[in-house]
């Protein structure tokens, strides 16, 4: 199987104005996307994983770092190169409403990466929007309202719906779940499987919620503060978290938890329940502990955690 | 326990001036509420349940507005006195004695009061009914609307204080959080010192587990983060020791960690604090997680209610067929690894301007067959009580 | 809904935040009127162009005809004759012919440039935007009449140089509200989108950051500067240096029609002068009533 997204030593640093403070958004982020398979990305909101998801996309410049779609290194590539290549990968945003033109109607937007890449004129693409409002159970009459109109969820299925349109091979969603009344989530989560198994597109699902991911996707990346801190690949390994942050996703308890970049050491340490049980040992506080394989197709990055 | 709020038959409509059509926000809705639960109040976002709640508060402001309903509700011993000089206040006396028996003469007015409850929506017939014809309203709602607010001022916030889902949609980005709970604190308790008013915000700081209280008075909402907004809005609800708290989807659109905190907050401050508290949800596994009682909405109209237990934990017990569908398509990790696709509902939810015949829900219901589509094709069903304290609106349950 | 005079209704209507309805579902009736005026003032310019360039006159304005000088307004005579027997009535038609061209050389230059220079401004804001309003600055500080009669008495009095002036002295104010439009828009989340969509630089940036976003702005502009273009001809012209006679201008009808206004023929400049004033003011309320209608955050 092949590798159809690959990135190696990303990093991303945003600095205060004053450069004082450093976020370490990305810090040597390694991330491989396999073919044809639904990868998860989990962590908290702020931990650098739409940076991340940007950077892929090369929305963003990394400060370093390789990126490869399939054989071809894209991350040196000039715009007018990279254009063409973009069909083969899009994105659903986060915050979808940010994403569309507000004074746009529902139909010009639809239409827009369809005329790019396909040459539907006329009814055919009528037909086609339609047939796309209705894959994501939008209702046919707001075809032709503005989309500032439109409510949260509207906006985020039709974002769905213009990433879909073309048959990317590679969808990074970020959130796509996240508005979405219960009721539709069944049926957004139907159509990602869908464009997996019919057309063969890779996810790259990023999310908050382990649960959800943990179901869906074949290998899971947990990110924070910037950094991997474990990966499990469904396929190889058994799902049993190790790192106490996955731990702390599976099984949720109360306490104080705060979401930040610490500098020097473990990311972690600030939230690390080891950390404090060991007595604040000196290692976490200054090494940062690298990814390290625990078993076959599973990777902690954690003092404490031996293979 | 005794209830702390009944709700009957709620009817909220708005009117479009522009396409001159009535918008249905809710049709009927009720539920009924014990003191120190958690009622939880499920549905797809559009049904109707953020108007219901803001209409417990008198905050429906758009013409024409609350047009049906009794609301009974047992406030404070301090402001029952006040509620209800304000209730009786506007119901016009000279109006009595030309009506039919509804009203009769003065003493025989109709009861406002029921187990130590009061309506809060006393009188609303006689300002703002349908004609025969549907969809055709009498008299205009400004003068309801006015006599809402008086009845409701004592009420806002004091009584009932309602927390809504984005907080920095709720708070001023532009005013230190200290003035504005100050503002509030203020309000609920005149002639408070300084001092006092600093400590006070610093205990319930304290209360909603915020740290350090001292650095956030001084804070700009935009600064804190997400899970700390929501808390100050916490803090500035329970501020003025309300019987009841309507929460409004708290959580929807929290990270996993903060979500947990806030939950865990809002059970120990009814666990403490004696509070009453109404849950707002699209996501039927968080509401029956929390919730004591579930009333289940759909399309504006309450389709189930009972306690957590009957509606939700049971898995053979009778539920109606949206119930029984929400709780179907949660996904399950075993059929997503075997390649079948989750359960969907199929359909879309009815849109509020067009006028349903019979039963909402029977487009995308399963058991709308054969003989009995007809039925609910045609007739709107009522709620019917399935098992003591359960009730649920299809015809399936009715004898 | 019923509105309250003074006081505040105790139920206050909330307002909803950026509600974007099509245009003519936003305007009040006050933007109606303005619009409708300005609209229809457009609409004669337009015929009354035509109508001059391809010489469909019922009557020539040209044409001397003794027997009927000083004719008051009347049914055959619309506007009356003058003080040498011309149609009036056709002499302001043709007199549109002074201005029209102009007037959008002047705004074509202004607007196309203004949106050139704002682009760039916009996108470079620290190199290349610097030198722009370096320059636009000093363009700005031209005072506009004095450097009209400078480039008079160099150069010929030809009416198109002037309004080319006119409208490059009118590009700054175009550019800087293009280059603070511009920077507002390109860090917007959905241009990244369309980015990411794979949308060329120059598709996004005339799609959707100039006819959606700034269209509003460059007509507005547009208007305006139409109705400068037209307040300057006449004012050149009623001073003599612009359009000679016999060519019918509306400032010149004014001018010539001046000394006879105390012998009681006020027609020869009183219309054209009512003609004037309610083309510039319809063209202002036009622009007016558009600004209020595009940036309208607030609707119903």
């Amino acid at each position: 199987m092949g590798v159809i997204l690959r990135a190696y030593r990303i990093k991303k640093h945003f600095y205060s104005g004053d450069r004082t403070t450093v976020i370490k958004a990305c810090d040597e982020v390694n991330i491989s996307i396999p073919e044809a398979s639904i990868v998860g990305l989990v962590g908290e909101s702020g931990c650098g994983k739409t940076t991340l998801a940007r950077i892929l996309l090369r929305l963003l410049e990394p400060d370093s770092g390789i990126i490869w779609f399939r054989d071809t290194n894209i991350t040196s590539l000039a715009e007018k190169q990279l254009r063409p290549i973009r069909k083969y990968f899009q994105m659903i945003y986060q915050d979808s409403r940010s994403a569309f033109h507000p004074r746009m109607r529902v139909f010009d937007a639809l239409k827009e990466p369809l005329r790019l890449y396909t040459d539907l004129h006329g009814r055919d693409l009528r037909d086609k929007i339609e047939s796309l409002l209705e894959m994501v159970n939008l209702n046919k009459g707001l075809l032709f309202h503005f989309i500032g109109n439109l409510s949260g969820g509207e906006i985020k299925r039709l974002d769905i719906a213009r990433a879909l349109s073309i048959n990317p091979e590679i969808i990074v969603a970020d959130e796509p779940l996240s508005i979405l009344d219960i009721s539709i989530q069944s049926r957004i989560i139907n159509l990602l499987l869908d464009a997996r198994e019919k057309n063969g597109a890779s996810i790259l699902f990023i999310s908050h919620d382990l649960g959800i991911v943990k179901m869906l996707s074949q290998k899971i990346y947990i990110m924070y503060g910037g950094r991997i801190v474990e990966i499990i690949n469904k396929m190889k390994a058994s799902f049993r978290p190790m790192h106490p942050y996955t731990m702390f996703l599976w099984e949720p308890r109360n306490g104080e938890f705060s979401v930040g970049f610490p500098p020097g050491g473990c990311v972690y340490k600030n939230n690390c329940l080891l950390y404090r049980d060991r007595g604040f040992p000196l290692l976490c506080a200054e090494v940062q502990p690298r990814l390290k394989k625990v078993s076959d197709g599973h990777w902690v990055a954690c003092h404490f955690v031996k293979p | 326990m005794a209830n702390l709020a009944e709700l009957k038959g709620l009817k909220v409509y708005f009117y479009d001036q522009r396409d001159k059509r009535f918008i249905r926000a809710v049709e009927d809705m009720e539920f009924e509420v014990e003191e120190g639960s958690i009622m939880g109040l499920v549905g797809e976002s559009g049904c109707g349940k953020t108007i219901t709640a803001r209409s417990l508060m008198g905050l429906i402001d758009s013409y024409p507005g609350l047009i049906g309903g009794k609301f009974y509700f047992r406030p404070r011993p301090e402001d029952t006195l006040e509620l209800v000089r304000n209730i009786r206040r506007g119901v016009s006396r000279e109006k009595t004695h030309s009506r039919d028996v509804q009203y009769g003469s003065g003493s025989q007015k109709k009861p406002y009061k029921k187990d130590g409850m009061f309506d809060l929506f006393y009188g609303i017939e006689e300002f703002v009914t349908f004609k025969k014809k549907p969809f055709t309203i009498i008299k205009d709602t400004e003068k309801w609307l006015r006599r809402m607010d008086r009845i409701m001022e004592n009420i806002r916030g004091k009584n009932i204080s309602i927390v809504f889902q984005n907080p920095g949609l709720s708070l001023n980005p532009y005013i230190p959080v200290g003035l504005q709970f100050e503002k509030t604190l203020r309000r609920f308790n005149p002639g408070l010192k300084r001092e006092e008013i600093r400590s006070r915000m610093l205990e319930l700081f304290n209360s909603v587990k915020l740290y350090p209280g001292q650095k956030i008075i001084g804070m700009y909402p935009p600064s804190l983060s997400v899970g700390m907004a929501q808390r100050v809005v916490i803090a500035i609800a329970i501020s003025s020791s309300p019987k009841l708290l309507i929460a409004d989807e708290p959580t929807t659109g929290l990270d996993t960690s903060n979500r947990i905190r806030i939950i865990d907050l809002l059970l120990s401050l009814v666990n403490e604090k004696a509070l009453t508290m109404i849950f707002i949800s699209h996501n039927i596994g968080l509401v029956g997680s929390v919730a004591d009682s579930i009333t289940v909405m759909y399309a504006g109209y309450a389709v189930e209610r009972g306690s957590n237990s009957v509606v939700i934990m049971s898995k053979k017990g009778p539920n109606h067929p949206y119930t029984e569908a929400l709780l179907e398509v949660m996904p399950e990790e075993s059929e997503i690894m075997a390649g079948r696709r989750l359960k969907v509902i199929e359909g879309n939810v009815p849109g509020n301007k067009i006028e349903i015949k019979g039963c909402p829900f029977m487009p995308r219901c399963r058991y709308a067959r054969g003989k009995l589509a007809k039925l609910c094709e045609n007739e709107k069903p009522e709620l019917y009580e399935v098992e003591p304290e359960h009730f649920i609106r299809c015809f399936l349950f009715r004898e | 809904m019923k509105r309250y005079f003074f006081e505040e209704p105790l139920v206050r209507p909330r307002l909803d935040e950026q509600f974007h309805v099509p245009i003519y579902r936003r305007a009040s009736i006050r933007d109606v009127i303005s619009i409708g005026f300005g609209l229809f003032v457009v609409s004669y310019l337009l015929t009354f162009f035509t109508i001059s360039v391809t010489n469909l006159f019922i009557r020539d304005p040209m044409q001397v005809d003794m027997q009927n000088i000083f004719r008051p307004p009347s049914f055959e005579y619309i506007f009356g004759t003058d003080y040498l027997g011309r149609d009036i009535f056709s002499r302001i038609v043709k007199g549109t012919e002074a201005f029209f061209l102009p007037g959008l050389l002047s705004i074509s230059v202004s607007t196309s440039m203004g949106l050139l220079f704002g682009i760039i401004a916009g996108f470079y804001p620290r190199s290349f935007g610097r030198i722009i309003f370096y320059i636009l600055n000093i363009i700005d500080s031209v005072p506009r009449i004095i450097f009209i009669f400078i480039i008079i008495v160099i150069f010929k009095p030809s009416l198109y140089l002037i309004m080319t002036f006119v409208g490059v002295t009118s590009i700054p104010k175009v550019t800087s509200y293009i280059k603070s439009k511009v920077e507002t828009l390109k860090r917007q989340r959905y241009i990244e989108a369309c980015r990411g969509l794979g949308l060329s630089r120059a598709a996004i940036i005339f799609k959707h950051i100039v006819w959606l976003s700034c269209k509003s702005v460059l007509l507005i502009q547009a208007t305006l500067g139409m109705g400068e273009a037209i307040l300057i001809e006449t004012s050149l012209s009623y001073l003599g240096i612009g359009v000679q006679e016999p060519t019918p201008s509306w400032g010149n009808m004014v001018a010539m029609g001046k000394d006879f206004f105390f012998q009681g023929k006020f027609w020869l400049s009183t219309i054209p002068a009512v003609v004037i004033m309610v083309t510039i003011m319809g063209l202002y309320l036009l622009s007016d009533g558009l600004n209020s209608v595009y940036n309208e955050k607030v609707s119903r």
